[in-house]
Formats: structure tokens, C-alpha cells, sequence
């Protein structure tokens, strides 16, 4: 079923384009994941809107759960009137679920798609559409080779005076999840030891990771398949935005730094749609809030540098607040 | 550079290493191949060759006796010469065993592994050929040292056949190159509408050739001329058997043919399940013996083509028949890929189950 559905459509795309593009495999490969990709961006434009929305309301939802921490069904009200739904939430995860069997069928795809082995040889001929390839000898075999790579085979470049193999695509592969991640999650307004800061800081260390084991592991085409995904959500989230993107120092795994956009959440005005009543309900709370004005602002707006420095000033104004009353 | 800095950098770049180091192959994947000799069924599958007693179906001896990271991946069909039984794998080893399994030498072609390819044997003029990605080995049959290559444009999956001057080397660049045994040297080559991924026939001076282009050709063993095609329904990957004056083969459309062999015109055809992968097996008693893809196993009239008698392997488990059966006394053998048992003998006349091999029992 899973064959049928996702599995020999991709096979059969793939190769099409391939006899399309001159059999350039790696050609066909970044065009179908291109394709791919334009197909989903219903499904990405919504996980992104809602990861957007997320962000934008994390001060809020910060505030709430900390005013209320022990009343938790004001909690939920307070955090239902900022438009806060965990269930819809849970909703923006649904196009990455969707993703899944999709990355599945490619990897199928492409191991199908260039038969290195015989078994492999008889499942291509089991997916393929003969209507679709009049010429089917010629297509046979299909020519998977770029520069040193064999896209059947995970990537390793071998040199003379080297005992291993150095994975190049790889390391392209986590270089450019590293850079989505950091384009499309600004850093958390926590104060760095609560849970939803650590978890994204763990999630953007893993993440590349994974995905560069992955790449290590399996064939150098899946890696062909990561990186142009990756190229293709940085320029569409960049595209959609680009008012919203602030050129800042991007650390690579701590290793290095490079100036990369990453985006910065609206402002309650500059918010739209369900974000912007999110912004109003808690404005009737806001004076009752703990927290000064400027905090509000400095979350969504300040560098974290000026956040941390406003922040200070604020808690020495508050002690020395105290300290005069005493 | 600061030394928490260095130190990240160093642990990732270890790991890296180590990961590539201990992982970074698709392994390579196929069904098994078997050859007879004698009262002993040698059989390739996955990480070791077994010899099995043809009268009941117990083991022999298995290589390696363990099963270890390096020698793997055998499916190549096993080379038998007068005491040497050549197995290869697909990451470029060969062995040749003597009659208990013992390794007589090894060949290693290429040290550090970087791909995993199909790989295939054949013997002739002294040597064992071993085909591995591009590339031919001629290796000398006493001690495994090799004595030439030859380097094709594309991948080879088929082993050499050989008549007294030439060895005839299929590719799936979709050429047929003739070669001087001794030398490696091109003496000719003829090229097809397809890719060619079986060892062609070769029976008085001309060469059948089944192809993934929906053709079988002859060819002239002397010249390379091009002698008929026979069109098919789908791809011919197996061998022809020639039996008499007539020529035996299947295609991946699940047709059996006969032909004459000097002309290439149509005898007869027969309609089966699902894909014929392997060869034909033809009996001196004048039944083919084919499988097919879809776990059947058909006896048919070598005259006629009408049906003797067919049986289904394992309706429960849907195993794939797609290694060449043989034959042996007065049985057929098929090899199950990723079966509940790896042989099943049948009784040529009735196809009465008569033993089993499993290697894990």
C-alpha cells in the first residue's frame, strides 16, 4: 500500500525527470525534491504560522503560568484567553507527522531509483510504470555517479594518505539543518533554565546531528535530498519573512560563528490574525502584571544582550525599591 | 581558538570519524545462487556458503564457520573447478575452498572498503574471473594471484563464459566484449539495445545472450555479428538453456520460451504467475523446471510447453523464487529468498516435497 501510494510515484518521477534533465540523476533528484517541497508548502506554511504564533506568545504564556502557577484552572482560561490551545498547537506538528512517510518515500525512491544490486534492480523493474518509459533499455543502467560520489552509497571521499574516507555531503547536511533551525527559532525569552529553553537548546543540538548520522549512514542521495529540502525551507521562510529576519551571529555548533538571518517575532501591532487577539487580552492583565512595560517590549523587539541589561537595571530598581521601604 | 572550542571540535570530528570508520554501506542485496557437484549442493546466501548432502539435505560444512564482519554478502553463484569450490562477495573478496570448506587462498580486491558491488565467478584456461563493479579479475586458479584486469565503462554483474579463444564478458553498459584469456586483451565487442546482467551461452561457436532490453540475441562467437533476436514481452535477465536444437528461456512478464536456436523463431510459449528472474532448467527427460517471483515452482513439457505440475512453496510466508533452479539426480532444487527454509527439493516426475534445508536447524 505504502509502495503503491508513495514509494513507485516518486520512482517513477524521479526517473522521468532524470530522462528529462539529460540523466543527470542528482539533477532530478534536487528538482523532485524542489517539487516536492512547492506541494507541501500548504502543509509547511502552517507549521510555520503556528511555530511563528508559538513564539509569539511564549512571554505571555510565561506570564500566565507564573501568575497563576498555583491556579491552574485560572491557568487554563487566562491562557485560552490569549488564544493559547494546546490541542491546535498540537495541530502545527501535524505537517512534520506528514513529512515522515515522505521522507520514507523518497529514501525508497532513490534506493529503487538507482538499482546498485541486483535485488535492488527488481524492485525498480516491480515499481516501474512502463507506460510512462517507451525507452525503458536505455534508461537502464541509470548513471548515479557525481564527481567522486556514488549516490547509491553514503558519501565518502578517499584520498591516498587517509585511512577513512571524509564525509563532505554529510557535514553539508548538518550545516544546513543547523542554519534552518537557527533561521525559523529565534532563541527562547526564558531565562534559560526553564524547560521549553532547554529542550530547544537540546533539540537544536540533536536535530543537525541526527540528520548528519543519517546522512553518515544511508545513501549519499537521501543527503542530496536533506540539503536541497534544507536550501528550499530557508529561502521559502525567508521569502514569506523577510521583514521579520535580522541578520545576527549564527554559532555552528559552537565551533564558529557566521552572520546568518534569523527571525525575530512580530510585535504585538506588527502581529496578525489570531496572534494579534492574542496580544489584546492580555493588555487587561498587563497591569496587574508583575512585570514592568518595557519587558514587553524588550522580549519581542531588543537583542538579548539589551533584554539581559534591561532586565538588571529592573530587578536593581525593584531591590532598591524595597530596600527604601524597609 | 578557545579550548572548550578545540575540544567540541575534536570530539565531533572523533565521532565523525568513528561513524565512518564503522558504518557507511548499503549493503549489498540479492538471493541466493547454488551449483551441484556430485552428491553436494553448494549454496551462496547472505554471510556464508553451505554444502548439503543431495540425498537428505543436512549440512556438510558452512564458510566461515562463523559468521564474522568482513566475509559477507556471498549471493554469487559458487564456481566449482576439479577440486576447489570459488565463492566471492559483494565487497570484492573471493575464496576458493577445497571439499571440507578449508580456504586454499583468498583475493582482496580493493583493501579498504569503499562500495559494496554485485560480484559473480566463472572458471576457464587456468583462471577463476571474478567481476566486481567495472572490473574483471583474472586470478590464477592455483593460488588466487592475479594475473590481469579489465576495466569495463559500467558495472559488471555477469560472469565471463569462454570457448577455446575467447572469454565473453556481459555488461550492463549493455556491450558484449570479447577478451584474449591470457592477455585481457579486447579482441571485439557488440553492442545491444540493452543492459546485459547474465553469462551468456555459449554452445557450437555461438553466443546466446538474454537483455534487459525484451530481447534475446545470437551472436557469432568468432566475430561478434549478430546472428537473430528474439523479442520478448519483458526483460530476459537469466541464461538461456539450449537443450537439442531449441533454446529455453523466461522473462520478467512470467512467459516461458522455446526457440530454435539456429533461427530464433518461436516454438511455443507458456503464461506463468509472475516474473521468471532465474534460468530454465531442462532434464534429460524433457520437462523445463522454471520458479517464479511469486513462490511457484512449474514443471513443463519441453515439447509442448503444456504444464507437467506446479507448486507453491509457502502460501503463508509469499517467499520470492528468483535464484536458477538446479538439478540433481531426480530432483529440482529452488532457493527461497528470505524464505522459512532456504532449499526445497522436489521430486522431478511429481513435485513431491522431498526434503528441506534450513541453516539455522
Amino acid at each position: 500500500m505504502f509502495n503503491t501510494i508513495i514509494v513507485f510515484p516518486f520512482t517513477n518521477a524521479l526517473l522521468l525527470i532524470y530522462t528529462w534533465v539529460g540523466n543527470n540523476f542528482t539533477l532530478a533528484l534536487i528538482l523532485l525534491t524542489v517539487g516536492v517541497r512547492v506541494l507541501m508548502i500548504p502543509l509547511t506554511l502552517k507549521q510555520q504560522k503556528s511555530q511563528v504564533r508559538m513564539q509569539e506568545l511564549q512571554p505571555k504564556i510565561k506570564e500566565i503560568q507564573d501568575k497563576f502557577k498555583k491556579q491552574p484552572e485560572k491557568m487554563q482560561k487566562e491562557l485560552q484567553k490569549i488564544g493559547y490551545n494546546p490541542a491546535s498547537m498540537l495541530g502545527g506538528c501535524l505537517p512534520t507527522l506528514v513529512q515522515f512517510p515522505v521522507l520514507i518515500g523518497m529514501y525508497q525512491s532513490i534506493l529503487r531509483g538507482i538499482p546498485a544490486t541486483p535485488l535492488q534492480m527488481m524492485d525498480l523493474h516491480n515499481a516501474i510504470y512502463p507506460d510512462w518509459f517507451p525507452d525503458l533499455a536505455n534508461l537502464i543502467p541509470v548513471q548515479a555517479q557525481l564527481f567522486w560520489m556514488d549516490l547509491s552509497q553514503p558519501d565518502r571521499l578517499y584520498l591516498d594518505f587517509l585511512p577513512w574516507g571524509i564525509p563532505i555531503l554529510p557535514v553539508f547536511v548538518v550545516l544546513t539543518t543547523i542554519l534552518q533551525q537557527k533561521m525559523m527559532t529565534p532563541t527562547t525569552t526564558g531565562d534559560g533554565k526553564d524547560q521549553a529553553a532547554q529542550m530547544q537548546r537540546s533539540m537544536m543540538t540533536m536535530m543537525p546531528l541526527m540528520f548528519g548520522f543519517f546522512a553518515l549512514q544511508f545513501a549519499s542521495g537521501l543527503s542530496i535530498y536533506f540539503i536541497t529540502a534544507n536550501i528550499v525551507t530557508i529561502l521559502q521562510f525567508g521569502i514569506l519573512n523577510r521583514e521579520r529576519l535580522e541578520w545576527k551571529d549564527t554559532s555552528i555548533l559552537g565551533l564558529f560563528n557566521i552572520q546568518f538571518p534569523t527571525f525575530a517575532p512580530a510585535t504585538a501591532a506588527a502581529s496578525s490574525g489570531p496572534a494579534r487577539n492574542a496580544q489584546k487580552l492580555p493588555a487587561k492583565n498587563q497591569s496587574s502584571a508583575d512585570e514592568p512595560k518595557e519587558k514587553k517590549t524588550s522580549v519581542t523587539t531588543a537583542s538579548k544582550g539589551k533584554r539581559r541589561r534591561k532586565r538588571k537595571q529592573q530587578l536593581r530598581a525593584r531591590k532598591a525599591k524595597a530596600g527604601d521601604k524597609n | 581558538m578557545q579550548t572548550s572550542t578545540f575540544f567540541r571540535a575534536a570530539l565531533l570530528l572523533i565521532g565523525a570519524l568513528l561513524i565512518s570508520a564503522c558504518g557507511g554501506q548499503v549493503l549489498g542485496t540479492s538471493w541466493p545462487n547454488m551449483s551441484v557437484e556430485g552428491n553436494t549442493l553448494y549454496i551462496a546466501n547472505n554471510d556464508s556458503v553451505h554444502a548439503i548432502n543431495i540425498q537428505n539435505g543436512t549440512s556438510r560444512w558452512q564458510f566461515p564457520r562463523e559468521a564474522n564482519n568482513v566475509a559477507t554478502q556471498f549471493y554469487a553463484e559458487p564456481t566449482l573447478t576439479d577440486n576447489l569450490v570459488v565463492v566471492s562477495s559483494f565487497n570484492q573478496l573471493a575464496f576458493a575452498l577445497d571439499q571440507q570448506g578449508a580456504i586454499q587462498w583468498e583475493f582482496d580486491g580493493e583493501p579498504v572498503r569503499t562500495t559494496t558491488a554485485p560480484s559473480a565467478t566463472s572458471s576457464a584456461h587456468g583462471f577463476t574471473y571474478l567481476v566486481s563493479g567495472e572490473t574483471l579479475f583474472a586470478l590464477n586458479l592455483e593460488n588466487g594471484v592475479e594475473a590481469w584486469q579489465f576495466n569495463a565503462d559500467n558495472s559488471l554483474w555477469g560472469p565471463p563464459s569462454s570457448n577455446d579463444d575467447l572469454l565473453f564478458l556481459p555488461s550492463m553498459d549493455h556491450i558484449l566484449y570479447a577478451l584474449d584469456p591470457a592477455t585481457g586483451t579486447e579482441v571485439w565487442q557488440q553492442e545491444f539495445e540493452g543492459a546485459l546482467a547474465s553469462i551468456p551461452t555459449q554452445e557450437a561457436g555461438i553466443l546466446y545472450v538474454g537483455s534487459l532490453s525484451n530481447n534475446v540475441y545470437a551472436v557469432d562467437a568468432a566475430t561478434g555479428s549478430l546472428r537473430w533476436k528474439a523479442q520478448t514481452n519483458d526483460w530476459v535477465w537469466s541464461s538461456p538453456t539450449i537443450q537439442g536444437d531449441r533454446l529455453y528461456f523466461g522473462d520478467l512478464s512470467g512467459t516461458v520460451y522455446a526457440v530454435e536456436a539456429e533461427t530464433g523463431r518461436g516454438i511455443w510459449t507458456a503464461n506463468l504467475d509472475s516474473a521468471i528472474r532465474g534460468a530454465t532448467a531442462v532434464s534429460v527427460d524433457g520437462a523445463v523446471f522454471v520458479n517464479s517471483e511469486e513462490g511457484f515452482v512449474y514443471s513443463i513439457d519441453a515439447d509442448t510447453g503444456a504444464l507437467n505440475w506446479q507448486v507453491e512453496i509457502d502460501p503463508e510466508t509469499g517467499e520470492r523464487l528468483l535464484s536458477n533452479p538446479v538439478l540433481a539426480d531426480d530432483l529440482v532444487l529452488i532457493a527461497a529468498l528470505n524464505g522459512t527454509h532456504l532449499v526445497y527439493a522436489y521430486n522431478q516426475s511429481t513435485g513431491a516435497l522431498v526434503w528441506q534445508f534450513d541453516p539455522d536447524r
